[in-house]
Parts: C-alpha cells; sequence; structure tokens
C-alpha cells in the first residue's frame, strides 16, 4: 500500500467518531436509568455470546455458568479496597483509556496452571490481567491491564502468555501496545514459570521494539525483573504516589547496604521522572495518566509502515502564521535566559506540546507536536535551565527520542541554542563523551526529514551534535541572534594571541566577536541555508515539511554502507 | 553586549515593525496618509507665517519625549501629526520597548533605576544634544513637574513643552499654591488653623465656616481624634472628645477645625494657556474612584455637574492660570461635595495627566497637539466658545496589579495581548457629524474604544516603574452607553501571562456596580464597595452557563464528544451535565460532585441556545476568545487551554469573562464517575514555604528558626517597587529554616521561611 493511502486511512479514522456520538446520543434525554446502561458492553464470554446472538448449548451452561459469568467482572468488595488506594481497578482504568464501548477482551476464560502451595484452590479466571483491543480515537491499539485484585496482579506463567499474545497481535496488525502495570511480581508459588514468563515478555518487548509504539503505565508496584519489561518499551508514565518501581525493595537495600530509604524515595513517580529519567511522564492520578496516553497516541502512527495521523489545526491557525513575539523573545543580553518553551508554543499548531521527559533534564526539551496537522518531534536546548548546556542527562534524554522518532518517520525540528558541553570531572567520569556521542549517532543516522533552527548559540561540539548541515540535516536555518563559533570570543582570542596587553585584547575580542559572533560567516559558507526573522519560522518550516515530505528514505539509506546494524555508543 | 551583525540584523527587523506599527496605532501611515499631511501643513504654514511677524513664535522640528511606555507614545503620535520627528529614550531594561521603536530615534539613557536613567537630568540633556533635538516633551510623572529639569532644558536653549518655571514652582508649593488661589478668588477649604482652646471659640469658628464641619487633631492621623459635627451640640461632644483622644493618642491636645465636606468628589478642570495671555477651560472630569490615593477610573463629563456649577468651576481655574501667569496644559484639581456641589480648591497639577483622552474625546480636541502648538508659541486656537460637550467616555487604567492582595503591583511577561475591538457592538452613531472624523483623530476606532498602550507581546512588565499597562478609554452616545462599551471592551481585552496579574477584573467589578452606574459615588467608593479587599466577581446564573456553554462547545469541536460533565472550581456543591441537543443548543443539568452516573430525576435545568458563536486564536494558540450570544445577550469569554493537548480527554480551561475568573475542568461522563475514586492533591498538605509574592528586597526578617508563629504573622517585609509589602505566616507552626537575610534581593518565587 502506498503511503498516501495510509495517510488517508488514519485521516479518516481520526476525524471519525461516530462510536462516540452513537453511543452517548441514545440516553440523550433519559432520565431515571443509569447513563451507561445503554453501552454495549462485552466484557466476558457469556455477554459477548449474547451480543452476537449466538445460543449456547444449555449443557455448556450447565456447567459452567458460574464460571463465565464470573469472568471478566470485578468483585465489588475487592474493587472497594482499589478505590481505598486512589486507584482505579484493571477494567475501569480501560474503560477510560479507550473509546466507550470498543473493548474487546481475550482469554478472560484462562486460569493458571499451579497446583502447589494452595494454588490449586485458588484458580480466578482472567488470571490477573485483563488482555485485549479497543479503540482510541477510532484508532485501534492492544491494551494488557494487571490486576491487582486477582493474586496481587502477579504474573504466572499463562499471564505471561496473555501477554505475550496480546504483544504478538499489536506486532501482526500493526497497532500500539499499551500495558497497564499494577502488579506484585513474579508468582513465587510458581517459581521458575513465572521467570520464564518474564523472560517471553521481554524478548517480545525486545522484537516489537521500532515496529509498533510501546508505551507502559504504572499504576502501582513494579519491583524486581518485572521493571525490565516497561524499561524496553518507549514510553513509560507514572503516578504520582501510587506507583513505584525498583529493582530492590527498601527492606533488600537496608540489610545490604544499611540504606535508609522509603518506597517513594526509592523509586517513587517523581523519583524516576526526574532524577533517574527511567519514566517519562508524570500524572497526579490514573484518570490524568490514562488522559494523557490517549494524548500521546493521537501523536503516534500506527507502527513502523505508517505515517502519524493528520490533525488539522482550527482553521484559524494558519501554517502561514507570522509571530511577532518570537521578534523579541531573544533577549539582547546574550547571557540571559528565555524559556524555550515560548519558542515551540508560538511556531507549532495552537501551541499544543506534548512534552517527554519534563522533568529530566531540563535543559534539553523534547516532545510531540504537530505542524500543519502533521507530527513532529520537537528537540530544544533550553537556556532556562543550566544555560541549555548539553551534560549526560540531556545527550541520552534527547538520543533516545531522536531514535523514536526516526524508528516511526517522525520529522525533527530541533532548536539549537546550546553554549556547549557541561564541563568538570562529574561529566568527564561518567563519561560525557560517550553519552554526548549518542546523541551525535542518533542525529547523523536518522533518515526522517531534520529542520534546524538555530535561535542563538551554537558552540564547539555541541554545534556538530545539534542537528547540523553535516549530519544530514535537511534545512538548517538561524535567526539573526545566532552566534555559530568554536568558543566563545574571549576564550578563542586568549589562545590566538597570547601574551597581549588587556586593550589589545579587548580589540581582538571585538574583531572575533564581529567575525565569528553572527549567523554570517556559517551562510556564507552554506552550513546554514538561510538567515530567517524569526517570526516566519513557523511558515518556512510548514513549507519546508510539505517539500521534504516526499523525501525517500530508502535513496538516503542507500547512501548509508550496507550492514547488519550500527554499533551506537550504548 | 549587542554586536555589529547582531545590530544590523534588529535595525531591519524593526524597520519592517515600525511601519507596521504605524498601521496598527492608526493615525499617521496609510490610513492617516489623506490627513496628516494636510495637519503638517497648517501648523508649519502657521509657524513659518507667523515667525517673520511675531518674535515669540519659534521652530520646533525634533522633539525628544523624556519619558516611556504608553506616554511616550502618546506624545510621539501626536509630534508626528504635526510632522515632528521624535526622539526616545530608554533605560537598559526598556531596551526592546515599545515606544523605542515607535520613534524615530531611540538613545539610551542609563540603567534601570529611575533614578539613573529617566530622572536623570544630565544624561537626558546628554541625549538632547547628542540628538539635537530642540524640545523636550515631559510626559506624566518623572521629570514633568520637576523646575531644574524645566530650568536646565532653558539655560540649553531647549523648549520645555509644558509650563513655565514660575508656574511649576509656585504650582508646586501646596501652600504657597492656595494662598494664590485665594487671591485669584478660587474656593479653597475654610478653616481655622491655629489653637482653640474653649468650645466657645470652637462654636464661633464653627459659625463663621458653616456647618458641618470637622474637628481634629493637629497631630492626628489614622483617624484618631476626627469627628465631624453638624450642630453647636455635636460640636461641643466633638471637640471634648476629640481634645481627650488626641491627648491620649499623640500626647498633643491641639485641635484645629475646618469646613467638612461631605460626600467627597475628586473633580478636575483643564485649561490650556498660551504665551500671549489666553486661558481657556475644558468640561470636567471626575475621578473619584481611587485606590490607594490613585485614580483608576475617570470620567467626564461628571454626572454630579450642571453647566452652572461647570462653568464656575472653569472661570475659577482659568482666573487661577491668569493669577500664575500660566501657559501649557494644566489641571485644577477640586474637592466637590456630592451633597450640595460645593467645590474648594485642592491642587493644580502642572503637566499633562493621565485621563486626558477623556476630556479629548468628549471635546475633540487634541490637548497633547495643542500642547506642542502652545510651545511653538502659537496663539490658542479654540476660544472658550468651540469647546462643547458631545457623548460620554470612561476611562480605565489598567494596571499590572493584585486587586485581590490590596492592589499589590504585579510584574511579568505578557505572554499574550490583545487590545479590544469591540466590532461585536454597534458602531458609533452617524448622528456624532464630523465628531467622528474627530474621533478618529483622536485614535478612537469606529466603535468607540481607544486604547493608548506601552506593551505588546512578549516584553516584560520591568519591576523599576509605575506598573501602568495601558490606559482603555470608551466613548459613548451617553452615560450608559460609555457604560456599555468600557464593560465589553474590558470582556474583551486579553493581557496573559505567566504570574502577571492586572485589574482589569476589578475595572469590571466597578464598571457594573450599581453605586457607580448610578452616579452617586464618593471618593470612599472602593472602601465602601469591598470593605474587605476586593475578592473578585460573582456571576449570576445567565452569565455563568454563557461561561459553560462557550468552554463546552470548544470540548465538542475539538474532542467530537457530545456530551461532558463539566466541573467548575468555585462551585463546591455541584457540577453540571452537559449535552449537545444540536448544533446551537446545550442542555445542562445539574449533577453532584460525587455522581455516581444515575441521571436525577429532576428535568433539565435549563436549555441554553447560542445563537452567535465565533472564536478567534490568539497568544499562537492557547488562547481563545469567544464571542457568544446566548439568550440574546452577547458575551465576550476569554478561555485558555491548561492542558498540552486540544485532544485531551480531561480538558481544563481557565476562563475569565465579566470580571470573574475561575477553571473550568471537563470530561465525558464515563470518566467522571469515576473521579471520586481519585486522591485529591490536598493544597494544604504541600509544603508550606513562604515565597517571594515579587522580586524585591527584604527589608527585615521578622522571624529566626525555632520560633513559634501563628497564621497571619509577620514574618518578612519585602519591598519591591518602592512599596513595602508585608509577608504574613501561611499557617500556625515553628520556623524550620528561614531562607534568606536582611537586604538581599529575591527574585520571583524565591523562598524565605519555611514553617513546620
Amino acid at each position: 500500500m502506498s503511503r498516501n493511502a495510509f495517510h488517508n486511512t488514519f485521516v479518516c479514522l481520526l476525524s471519525c467518531s461516530r462510536p462516540v456520538r452513537s453511543f452517548l446520543r441514545p440516553c440523550g434525554f433519559s432520565t431515571s436509568s443509569s447513563f451507561f446502561n445503554q453501552e454495549p458492553k462485552i466484557t466476558n464470554a457469556a455477554q459477548a455470546e449474547k451480543e452476537y446472538g449466538v445460543k449456547l448449548r444449555n449443557k455448556f451452561l450447565e456447567k459452567y455458568q458460574d464460571v463465565v459469568e464470573r469472568a471478566g467482572v470485578t468483585d465489588p468488595k475487592a474493587a472497594a479496597r482499589q478505590h481505598e488506594r486512589g486507584k482505579l481497578t484493571a477494567r475501569e482504568r480501560l474503560q477510560v483509556l479507550l473509546d466507550p464501548g470498543t473493548f474487546r477482551e481475550y482469554d478472560s476464560l484462562v486460569t493458571h496452571r499451579c497446583e502447589q502451595f494452595g494454588m490449586q484452590d485458588n484458580r480466578i479466571s482472567g488470571d490477573g490481567v485483563v488482555t485485549g483491543h479497543g479503540k482510541i480515537n477510532g484508532r485501534h491499539v492492544c491494551v494488557f491491564a494487571q490486576d491487582f485484585l486477582v493474586v496481587g496482579g502477579t504474573l504466572s506463567q499463562t499471564h505471561a502468555q496473555k501477554i505475550c499474545k496480546v504483544l504478538d497481535r499489536a506486532v501482526d496488525a500493526g497497532v500500539p501496545v499499551i500495558g497497564l502495570n499494577d502488579s506484585g511480581g513474579a508468582r513465587i508459588q510458581e517459581g521458575v514459570d513465572a521467570l520464564a514468563g518474564y523472560a517471553e515478555v521481554f524478548k517480545r518487548n525486545v522484537l516489537t521494539s521500532g515496529v509498533v509504539p510501546q508505551i507502559s503505565v504504572i499504576m502501582g508496584p513494579c519491583a524486581g525483573g518485572a521493571v525490565y519489561s516497561p524499561a524496553l518499551t518507549d514510553f513509560v508514565f507514572m503516578v504520582n504516589e501510587t506507583s513505584h518501581m525498583f529493582l530492590t525493595g527498601p527492606d533488600v537495600v537496608r540489610s545490604v547496604t544499611q540504606e535508609q530509604v522509603t518506597q517513594e524515595e526509592l523509586g517513587g513517580a517523581s523519583i524516576h521522572t526526574s532524577r533517574s529519567g527511567v519514566a517519562h511522564v508524570l500524572s497526579n492520578n490514573d484518570i490524568e495518566a490514562l488522559s494523557q496516553v490517549r494524548t500521546l497516541i493521537s501523536y503516534l502512527p500506527s507502527s513502523w509502515r505508517d505515517i502519524a495521523p493528520t490533525f488539522r489545526p482550527v482553521e484559524t491557525d494558519s501554517p502561514t502564521r507570522e509571530d511577532p513575539f518570537l521578534d523579541r523573545i531573544v533577549p539582547a543580553d546574550p547571557n540571559s535566559p528565555y524559556d524555550m518553551h515560548q519558542v515551540i508554543y508560538r511556531i507549532v499548531d495552537s501551541g499544543e506540546f506534548f512534552e517527554i521527559h519534563k522533568h529530566f533534564a531540563p535543559n534539553i526539551l523534547v516532545g510531540f507536536s504537530r505542524m500543519n496537522g502533521q507530527t513532529v518531534g520537537i528537540v530544544g536546548n533550553n537556556p532556562a535551565s543550566l544555560a541549555g548546556v548539553l551534560d549526560i542527562n540531556a545527550s541520552v534524554k534527547a538520543a533516545r527520542f531522536v531514535r523514536f522518532c526516526d524508528a516511526f518517520s517522525i520529522p525533527i525540528i530541533t532548536f539549537v541554542d546550546v553554549p556547549g558541553f557541561l564541563p568538570g570531572t562529574a561529566q568527564e567520569y561518567g563519561g560525557i563523551i560517550r553519552h554526548g556521542a549518542k546523541l551525535l549517532y542518533a542525529y547523523a543516522e536518522a533518515t526522517v526529514p531534520k529542520i534546524t533552527v538555530i535561535t542563538r548559540k551554537a558552540y564547539g561540539g555541541a554545534y556538530c551534535v545539534m542537528s547540523s548541515k553535516q549530519l544530514r540535516g535537511d534545512t538548517n536555518y538561524a535567526w539573526p541572534s545566532a552566534e555559530v563559533a568554536v568558543m566563545g570570543a574571549k576564550g578563542a582570542v586568549g589562545i590566538i594571541f597570547r601574551g597581549l596587553t588587556e586593550e589589545q585584547l579587548q580589540k581582538q575580542v571585538e574583531d572575533y566577536e564581529r567575525e565569528f559572533l553572527s549567523p554570517m560567516v556559517s551562510a556564507r559558507r552554506g552550513y546554514i541555508d538561510e538567515i530567517i526573522r524569526p517570526s516566519t519560522t513557523r511558515k518556512r518550516i510548514c513549507e519546508d515539511l510539505v517539500l521534504l515530505a516526499n523525501k525517500d528514505e530508502s535513496t538516503v539509506r542507500e547512501a548509508t554502507p550496507q550492514k547488519k546494524h550500527g554499533n551506537i555508543p550504548l | 553586549m549587542l554586536r555589529f551583525e547582531h545590530i544590523r540584523q534588529l535595525s531591519t527587523i524593526h524597520v519592517l515593525e515600525r511601519s507596521k506599527l504605524g498601521c496598527k496605532l492608526g493615525s499617521f501611515s496609510e490610513d492617516g496618509v489623506g490627513k496628516v499631511p494636510a495637519l503638517i501643513g497648517s501648523f508649519m504654514r502657521h509657524l513659518t507665517s507667523k515667525s517673520s511677524t511675531d518674535a515669540s513664535v519659534r521652530k520646533i522640528s525634533k522633539v525628544l519625549v523624556a519619558n516611556r511606555g504608553e506616554i511616550a507614545i502618546r506624545i510621539m503620535r501626536a509630534a508626528k501629526q504635526l510632522g515632528l520627528r521624535t526622539v526616545a529614550v530608554f533605560s537598559t531594561a526598556d531596551r526592546n520597548a515599545l515606544h523605542t521603536r515607535y520613534a524615530d530615534e531611540a538613545v539610551c539613557i542609563g540603567p534601570p533605576l529611575s533614578t539613573q536613567s529617566y530622572l536623570n537630568i544630565q544624561s537626558i540633556l546628554r541625549a538632547v544634544k547628542e540628538t539635537g533635538a530642540d524640545a523636550v516633551h515631559p510626559g506624566y510623572g518623572f521629570l514633568s513637574e520637576h523646575v531644574d529639569f524645566a530650568e536646565a532644558l532653558e539655560r540649553e536653549g531647549v523648549k520645555f513643552v509644558g509650563p513655565n518655571t514660575k508656574a511649576i514652582r509656585a504650582m508646586g508649593d501646596k501652600i504657597e499654591s492656595k494662598r494664590i488661589a485665594k487671591r485669584a478668588g478660587v474656593f479653597i477649604i475654610d478653616g481655622y488653623i491655629g489653637e482653640i482652646n474653649s468650645d466657645k471659640q470652637a462654636f464661633e469658628v464653627a459659625k463663621e465656616i458653616g456647618f458641618p464641619v470637622m474637628v481634629k487633631a493637629s497631630a492626628g492621623g489614622g483617624g484618631k481624634g476626627m469627628r465631624v459635627a453638624s450642630n453647636e451640640k455635636e460640636l461641643i461632644e466633638a471637640f471634648r472628645i476629640c481634645k481627650s483622644e488626641a491627648e491620649s493618642a499623640f500626647g498633643d491636645s491641639r485641635l484645629l477645625i475646618e469646613k467638612y465636606i461631605v460626600k467627597p468628589r475628586h473633580i478636575e478642570i483643564q485649561i490650556l494657556a498660551d504665551e500671549h495671555g489666553n486661558v481657556v477651560y475644558f468640561p470636567e472630569r471626575e475621578c473619584s474612584v481611587q485606590r490607594r490615593n490613585q485614580k483608576v477610573i475617570e470620567e467626564a463629563p461628571s454626572p454630579l455637574l450642571d453647566p452652572v456649577t461647570r462653568q464656575k468651576m472653569g472661570e475659577q481655574a482659568v482666573a487661577l492660570a491668569k493669577e500664575v501667569g500660566y501657559t501649557s496644559a494644566g489641571t485644577v484639581e477640586y474637592l466637590v461635595s456630592g451633597l450640595d456641589k460645593s467645590f474648594h480648591f485642592l491642587e493644580m497639577n502642572t503637566r499633562l495627566q493621565v485621563e486626558h483622552p477623556i476630556t479629548e474625546a468628549i471635546t475633540g480636541i487634541d490637548l497633547a497637539q495643542s500642547m506642542f502648538r502652545i510651545a511653538a508659541g502659537e496663539k490658542l486656537h479654540i476660544r472658550q466658545e468651540d469647546i462643547s460637550i458631545v457623548g460620554s467616555a470612561i476611562e480605565c487604567r489598567i494596571y499590572a496589579e493584585n486587586p485581590y492582595s490590596n492592589f499589590l503591583p504585579s510584574v511579568g511577561n505578557i505572554r499574550c495581548y490583545k487590545e479590544p475591538t469591540l466590532e461585536h457592538l454597534k458602531p458609533l452613531s452617524l448622528s456624532l457629524g464630523d465628531r467622528l472624523e474627530r474621533l478618529e483623530h483622536l485614535n478612537f476606532n469606529s466603535h468607540g474604544v481607544r486604547v493608548d498602550a506601552g506593551v505588546e507581546e512578549g516584553l516584560d512588565i520591568p519591576i523599576f516603574y509605575d506598573p501602568l499597562i495601558s490606559k482603555l478609554v470608551a466613548f459613548g452616545e451617553n452615560r450608559n452607553d460609555a457604560l456599555h462599551r468600557m464593560a465589553n471592551a474590558l470582556d474583551e481585552y486579553v493581557i496573559d501571562g505567566d504570574r502577571l496579574i492586572h485589574n482589569v477584573p476589578f475595572c469590571r467589578a466597578v464598571i457594573s456596580n450599581p453605586k457607580f452606574i448610578s452616579g452617586d459615588i464618593t471618593t470612599n467608593l472602593i472602601k465602601e464597595e469591598w470593605p474587605n479587599g476586593f475578592r473578585g466577581v460573582a456571576l449570576s446564573k445567565d452569565q455563568n452557563y454563557q461561561a459553560i456553554s462557550a468552554t463546552a462547545m470548544l470540548y465538542f469541536r475539538d474532542t467530537s464528544y457530545t456530551s461532558a460533565v463539566v466541573k467548575v472550581d468555585n462551585h463546591q456543591e455541584q457540577q453540571f451535565l452537559v449535552r449537545k441537543v444540536d448544533e446551537t443548543t446545550l442542555s445542562f443539568q445539574p449533577i453532584p460532585l460525587d455522581w455516581n452516573g444515575v441521571v436525577p430525576e429532576q428535568a433539565i435545568e435549563e436549555l441554553v441556545s447560542s445563537s452567535y458563536f465565533k472564536t478567534s486564536i490568539l497568544g499562537g494558540g492557547r488562547v481563545e476568545l469567544i464571542n457568544i450570544e446566548t439568550h440574546n445577550k452577547l458575551g465576550v469569554i476569554q478561555v485558555k487551554r491548561l492542558g498540552n493537548s486540544r485532544l485531551d480527554l480531561v480538558a481544563s480551561y481557565r476562563v475569565t469573562c465579566f470580571g470573574a475568573k475561575f477553571d473550568v475542568c471537563l470530561r465525558p461522563a464515563h470518566v467522571a464517575v469515576l473521579e471520586k475514586f481519585m486522591k485529591r492533591t490536598d493544597a494544604a498538605s504541600q509544603s508550606k514555604i513562604l515565597k517571594a509574592p515579587m522580586p524585591g528586597t527584604v527589608r527585615s526578617i521578622n522571624v529566626k528558626e525555632k520560633d513559634s508563629v501563628s497564621e497571619g504573622q509577620e514574618v518578612a517585609v519585602l519591598e519591591a517597587m518602592k512599596m513595602q509589602n508585608v509577608l504574613r505566616a501561611p499557617s500556625s507552626g515553628t520556623v524550620k529554616r528561614v531562607f534568606c537575610s536582611q537586604g538581599e534581593i529575591l527574585s520571583l518565587d524565591q523562598p524565605l521561611v519555611e514553617i513546620e
């Protein structure tokens, strides 16, 4: 199927909201009944058969009625326990995540096979995970939601098999997969079977990586080996205060290292979204997290073969809109900060920017937006934080994001205001060379359309790294305020002219500044394509995206030597 | 440090900007082309023809405006209309400010502090010499009433566009000005200055002044030792009580008596005087709406005055001007009794005032231009009988300040800014005839609104100066019409920025206050109507439904849902199930906050039908301005999206309308029923760290670590914008940490004290 055909399909899908309307409208003015009674809720096999008009054989019903009726239903008493913790049940979560009435469950009758430690008397259909598929804004997704109310949501062999089935289904169908994690970990009664189950899930996470987007939402505990499944996925969401992730819990930590630490301090949502960078999005509660997942999905293509759905901006946010605000945003003093968020808000459609890793390495911004309705990945140094310098965390954060965009054909727009790499032993010992190389590698390797705007500083090695022309940048712009140079004038002159008096130095500094601290030199050499008025940036980028829409990635790939895969400096 | 290339690049941008700006501010570029040359022509012709015969006529060709912000632009607009070249001055904090780009040239006069820039006479003189300006207009504030400045300019042979130094000096002195006023036959507040020893003497004095009188301690203040007496009996009682109060409160029992002004109002008369002894007066301005002794809302004409009083006040103002040999524009301020319209001289302001546009609006005469003409030595081009009142005008001073917290100044970056156009209302009536043309010349649009602003999107409100954002002026055929236009203009005025707080909601509240509408006001209006401070506006049910309708229609447009549960943050007891009945009709049904999904028995509360719904996107798309008409009432609603995306399942908006500001949250019904299980993020459980509400200097820290404090106790004093602000403990507890020390300069939100 051609690219365009895909494109059209998804435009249709997104704009098609009929299921939503038809669900809500019939009960529009019913007064006494529950608002949801009319929802074609198909949560278990029995109802499914009823819905589709297939009569069950009496014999079957006699024998299994009890089981069938209980499958796919959450015990209200158990639900109350979950609610007390401020959490929703697995099925309620799916109700929020998916368009109403679109969820189709599989494997609701699956039970575990453990015969020991009393488990033989405790078989609950579904075995602690709800799996199936549904729709978000009219587009299909595969989902699994661990059910903490069934054996603590622990992972058994069969539980793992259910997850694997969903992952396989997602790959076959070419749709994103979303996992809602709320589990006590491996089911220890099963021993190595559970571990084998984890490994099976991990393998599928790896094989699925780059095929369809994988999203994990941590909505409860996620400890031990279990953490590696989310860690392998593309985006991890965490819910503040109710979710935790760690390899070894506080008790083990205390007995091994004598370190006193709480669950929250060790692996709470705020730690992982700000310090470790394990999680990408922090939400205040279950509903907010799921709402955010829906929003993220709206930006992503269903699989690597597709392109992201187009979402037309409201008519008034025209792709030709000019914004004089941008002409003033870079302060006259080259050392005073400004917030790169503001630049992004003003350039993208309707100021919509879905930020990834908002609280981690805030000196670089990454996230999704749309330009003229088309999804773009945004990377921007943020001078408002650490002067926008590149450090270990910033390099790793941006590198992973750039690779995701490249894997899923999302054009990358880079806003550059970077004074260089952060100096110091902490960074050098931490391997900034190795980590900085990741970002360089990711940019150089990416074959999607790459558009770069230098808003102010682009110094030294950091200039090269940030999607420079030489790293196969498609379009490289500079604002008049841009300064492209090896280093600041003072430092440079100090090296070139040693032993000059203060006055003589000052003159040389001025000469150096005149020569290099402007975009002119780069523009004369063609390293940047044009110096543009900041207010016209949106217009220029929208035009370029149209031009580059037909950039044939295979031609670009052909220019790359044949190999099995490169060796990114991990 | 600006670099060469940098400057070159920027300046090309600015040149382009400037031509655009011209269109925006209206009167001198394309659309004004027809008129302007004629004006310039007449002015120049006038100057040249006179100069041969009249020695006093001097040539002004380039004017430096020694001010900033909106007033600098207002004056430069007048100068440009007269064909003068303009020079702006700016401090380094104003380097990007609009007024620097509006002028033909701009000169930096120093660092941000006004004493080192806008108040620095030497620096401004240098700028005058550098640019070869032959006149200086001081605007208002800063050096406008500064004798030394006017004299220094005189020595340099540069014309000061304002009154002569003699008049400035005389009127600048409170006692001297009263003396001159008395000599000129202007009514002043009668009183007996000197010790009053017995109640008999008191009675005699009171009889002479006339009841009611005010007895007050000469050492008095703060309302202590002050009594009003309206007859002899009360006077004797007041005399005794005041004496003992004064003795105990101030240790000084001396009393004085003066006339008590019942229902005091602040009303002022504008005058224009030329250098040839001609003086005219203009109809009055009512400036009684004041907070912190500063005017907020002014109107002309006053709803109180009749033509006879107006004439008397005007004639006295003219007499005073003649007595002192006044030249240029000036304002005589009176305290007027709302009871009997008796008026008493307060002081004379020897400058163009902030509120001059309302006088311009009702008389059609451009005061700023007139000042230039007078400065050029021209004879007054208007006679007293040329001045007549048409219509009514109201001005609101839009400040960056917090009306909810005693009008504390606010600073910040303006993220979204759009001036009102009132295009949803009817244009001004054609019956106004040639006044329409005058209004257009005075920068009013065809819908009767004028905004004199010195800001634009992306600029900071600096901490160093008066936080005036703009002057919003509405003109109407009559007072009701002007009020109606002003209310709509305030609703349509979008000023938004992170942390930036402004007084538009407060102005809106005053404009719709019944007392203000009735016109029966005093200078105590704000104190009386909002005795516990302004706490925002409570919307009527209709207004509420209108605002919610606007957000619901946005939500339905963006998400394609057709029903939503709407929670409004200031409705503690209920939320609404809003459903789309058809393209223009919504149904409202109140439901409890912890809704269980069962639609209540009761019928639909309200069907809101909007016959008109139009949105425009602002501020890079995060703000939408919505015109909506429901039940034949037009509303202008500002909605700011708080979330990341228009597709958010749970959508939050910040709504600003009719002077109220609140957050609205919309989500589909199947999500809303689950919300009761979510933990509420409790604001109280968050850290109790007292943070700096504004950038400023720590004057004092009144607690130390381990001190116990009670809620509301004074913890620190922060000085910002020349004002001392007392910071109080947000809750009771012990002081865990003190983060700063006296004299330290804090930025916004920097922590001061942590309380445990």
